[in-house]
């Protein structure tokens, strides 16, 4: 059985959480996971074929947009087009000026 | 509170009810650069000092994931994966290498979701001097 928070190493690999990176417009060096939720609807076993798809469901910012946050919707689905996984995912990127 | 076996899902919380304490660490640098293997993550801030410190901050520090991670062993030492149906979490402040995770939880209400009974519960994973790393909410399925 994969581990519950493994699906998040998956979507890493396959590299759609890059997806809207570049429109956060800073440096990746402050680039932070905000928050991360999971919803199960069933497991993920060794050896199957997963695909992954991701969408940027919702761009915002704060402190006059010296913080800039994307959210991102991933599903993962298994080799008989079952949804296993739903992740959401918050990042933020904090400009310089936060950090002086 | 009595032992709890996850596979024999005989779980029987009530509300307030705290659940058993994770800990982990002290996180190495070692144990950084082996979970950037496991989640793919291998961004330099977790596991190159140099690339750390000209970034400005102090030193390497941990993964998210890696405490949410350990977090998740507070739930699985309760329950079966396939019995936890959603969680999520707020990351908190950043963890520093050389840091030991508590990870804690409680019982907040009973519910039933989809026509199951379910447990939500209140997560947070700590450092050693109680400062919050991640908190965080899960439902999980109960058979008792």
């Amino acid at each position: 059985v994969v581990p519950p928070t493994f699906g998040y190493s998956l979507i890493i690999a396959a590299n759609t959480s890059a997806l809207g990176f570049d429109r956060l417009r800073g440096d990746i060096r402050f680039l932070l996971h905000g928050e991360q939720g999971f919803r199960y609807h069933e497991l993920l076993y060794v050896e199957d074929d997963v695909t992954i798809t991701s969408e940027v469901t919702d761009m915002y910012e704060k402190k006059d947009g010296l913080m800039r946050f994307m959210v991102q919707r991933t599903v993962l689905m298994n080799q008989h087009g079952t949804l296993c996984v739903e992740s959401d995912s918050t990042f933020v990127i904090r400009s310089p000026e936060l950090m002086a | 509170m009595t032992a709890v076996d996850p596979l024999a899902r005989d779980w029987a919380p009530k509300v307030g009810d705290k659940i058993p304490q994770v800990e982990r660490g002290p996180i190495s640098r070692g144990t950084l650069a082996l979970f950037a293997g496991a989640s793919n993550d291998h961004f330099f801030l977790h596991i190159d000092s140099d690339y750390a410190k000209d970034s400005g901050a102090p030193d390497v520090f941990a993964h998210g994931m890696l405490v949410m991670a350990y977090l998740c062993h507070a739930l699985t030492s309760l329950v079966r994966p396939e019995d936890i149906k959603s969680w999520n979490v707020r990351f908190m402040s950043i963890t520093q290498v050389h840091t030991t995770i508590i990870c804690s939880g409680e019982v907040k209400d009973i519910i039933d979701q989809d026509g199951e009974r379910c447990a939500v519960l209140d997560l947070a994973a700590r450092d050693q001097n109680g400062q919050a790393k991640l908190i965080g909410e899960a439902i999980v399925v109960l058979h008792t």
